[in-house]
């Protein structure tokens, strides 16, 4: 079986101002495993609802979200964090870096609530901000950091902890080109030597040029 | 340690608003040990003042003495060879300075014309005066003579307080008759000189009270027995081990402790402490507002990064422990340095030596001191590291109870 995740019938409305915003209507989407996937469409399309509801931050009003076969239990708590903390990584389109702590400690927040002990909690730590090439950058803050580099080292923490699935939020919208394609090279260099599948929101043309497979929503609909 | 040390930067990372929450801490943990350190002196003044005002550390009497009735007088009194031994033992105790005998009668004090009850004390003048230099503060004519096992003295004296001696009409020089019923039960006088007149400072005690040489009442009663052996320490700290031995060698003889013979001093403790308890709840809860206000700017800023850890699998409850723990920081910086600050100035004011202004019933201005010790630092501090921990629970509540997705969308 090489099915990583499965989605069926997945809606979600939101109330805003008095009024009722279908943000998705039915989708159904099946990602394979080590895939280099997008998900496009406009603004408003439901891309971002789409990867907050795989990535367990939000709930959907109905459907089902399968990994490897298993159903995600949106109101169990305990294994979402479970989920969140093995099984998947995050990459934000504002890097989302905690300022306090340098860039190895980052990469080594997600691991805080693994059993790795401090040396091993490093090692990987270290190990993942050399696959992004900063190898020369571990004990930098963030703000000693420029954009591209900050998103890096977001793309290795959130494969610090080797999750199966990677879900990426416009990862590059606040990049300038050249960082962009270099953060593009990276994803694309990890996923073919890790395995890890990637899911991104983006309208970015660079990204869905690379991506093996691309999504379209549009008002929350799955365009075929 | 990993989390100790994020919190640790946590706090670093705005300065300034640290310092304004600490230093809201320090006050808090200043105004606290002042309060504590100023409880504390008065407790101990007025413990001391207590004993050496004629309590004594601790006294000896027959089974029954302390409860204040007798059919007949010196009823429950000690047989003289009981006070003899006990004196002697208590006198081989090293931390015994020395002890008296007393004797408690009443009867009529007479000057002729008028005839009027009193209340009177046996007592050895020159030990009572070891024990208080404030003994019957004299404020006409001479104190007793001192008792001489080797000399001859007339010990015919009497003082008396001195509206006794206004009720009466006499005045130093006077002979006064006082009349009692002995032991046996039979009518007895004496013809006594009034040697002095002195004040209690209470009324209603200068009213009736006088006062003559231990063996001046044993002779009126018809007695060698006494009524009281009291007995004298060199630190209140030990009255109690040093009762309980005794207590063992005389098992038939009651001896009461200073804070049983003075029930005032545990009421005076009693409102003290209510009034301390309250000020220190208005303390502590303004320091607990007012840094809870801090935390709560401190957390709610970092909702995006608190919904960025949430996403990474990091649970609630880890969450806010380090949310406590930062408070608990700030806490322990704020009352460690108002802690200092405190020793400091209760040095330079216990030094300096300020009097403050004589209490109701006293004419001498007494020194403000603080007396800080160690267990009320300990106690403050950890009291201060809860409170700055409480002050983070409310906003961390709120701020890791928000949805992941609506924490990661706040600017």
């Amino acid at each position: 079986m090489n099915n990583l995740l499965k989605i069926q019938g997945l809606s979600k409305t939101f109330s805003r101002g008095g009024d009722t915003v279908k943000a998705l209507d039915n989708v159904s989407i099946s990602l394979e495993k080590e895939t280099f996937a997008a998900v496009s469409g406009p603004s408003g399309s439901g891309k971002s609802t789409l990867l907050n509801i795989v990535g367990t931050l939000d709930r959907p009003d109905s459907g089902s979200v399968s990994l490897e076969g298993e159903e995600i239990d949106y109101f169990n708590e305990g294994k979402l964090e479970d989920i969140r903390s093995n099984r998947l990584g995050f990459i934000f389109q504002d890097f989302n870096l905690i300022p306090v702590l340098s860039a190895v400690e980052n990469v080594e927040m997600p691991l805080y609530s693994s059993n790795l002990s401090t040396s091993e909690r490093r090692e990987k730590a270290e190990q993942a901000l050399d696959a992004v090439g900063l190898a020369d950058r571990m004990e930098h803050r963030p703000n000693q950091l420029s954009g591209g580099q900050q998103q890096r080292v977001a793309v290795a923490r959130a494969l610090a902890g080797t999750p199966e699935l990677v879900l990426g939020d416009e990862p590059t919208a606040n990049l300038d080109t050249k960082s962009a394609f270099l953060l593009l090279d990276v994803m694309e260099n990890l996923n073919q030597t890790l395995g890890t599948a990637f899911l991104f929101s983006t309208h970015d043309p660079r990204i869905l040029e690379r991506a093996k497979t691309v999504f379209t929503l549009e008002d929350g609909v799955l365009q075929s | 340690m990993k989390w100790l040390l994020f919190a640790w930067r946590n706090v670093l990372r705005n300065k300034r608003r640290t310092t304004i929450a600490a230093g809201t801490i320090a006050m808090g943990a200043i105004a606290l040990l002042a309060a504590a350190g100023y409880v504390n002196a008065t407790f101990t003044g007025l413990r001391e003042t207590t004993i050496k005002g004629g309590v004594g550390h601790f006294q000896i009497g027959a089974i029954g003495q302390f409860d204040g009735y007798q059919e007949t007088p010196m009823e429950l009194a000690l047989p003289a060879h009981d006070a003899e031994a006990v004196t002697k033992k208590a006198s081989e105790i090293d931390d015994v300075r020395f002890s008296m005998k007393r004797v408690l009668f009443e009867g009529l004090i007479s000057n002729g014309d008028r005839t009027v009850i009193f209340l009177g004390r046996g007592v050895e003048p020159g030990k009572e005066k070891k024990l208080s230099r404030n003994f019957a503060p004299i404020i006409a004519g001479r104190s007793l003579p001192k008792i001489k096992k080797d000399k001859a003295v007339d010990l015919n004296k009497v003082i008396l307080g001195k509206d006794l001696a206004r009720n009466l009409g006499v005045k130093p020089g006077d002979f006064v008759t006082l009349l009692t019923t002995t032991v046996h039960g039979s009518l007895n006088a004496i013809d006594l000189t009034v040697s002095g007149l002195y004040t209690t400072g209470i009324p209603e005690q200068d009213e009736r009270f006088l006062m003559v040489p231990l063996p001046i009442a044993q002779s009126l009663l018809g007695t060698d027995k006494v009524s009281r052996v009291v007995v004298v320490l060199d630190k209140t700290e030990v009255t109690n081990t040093i009762l309980s031995n005794l207590q063992k060698d005389f098992p038939k003889l009651e001896m009461k402790d200073w804070l049983s013979l003075a029930p005032f001093y545990q009421k005076v403790v009693t409102l003290y402490q209510s009034i301390f308890t309250v000020m220190g709840a208005i303390v502590v809860l303004v320091v607990l507002l007012s840094t809870t206000n801090t935390m709560l700017m401190s957390i709610m800023e970092r909702a995006r990064e608190i919904g960025t850890i949430r996403a990474f699998g990091i649970s609630r409850i880890r969450l806010k422990l380090n949310f406590l723990i930062e408070g608990g920081i700030i806490g322990l910086i704020g009352a460690s340095t108002g802690a200092v600050m405190a020793y400091g100035s209760a040095q330079v004011v216990n030094q300096v030596g300020i009097l403050m202004p004589p209490p109701p019933g006293m004419n001498v201005e007494i020194p403000l001191l603080f007396m800080i010790d160690g267990s009320y630092f300990a106690g403050v501090i950890s009291l201060l590291i809860i409170v700055g921990s409480i002050s983070a629970w409310y906003p961390s509540r709120h701020a890791v109870r928000q949805k992941i997705v609506d924490a990661l969308d706040h600017i």
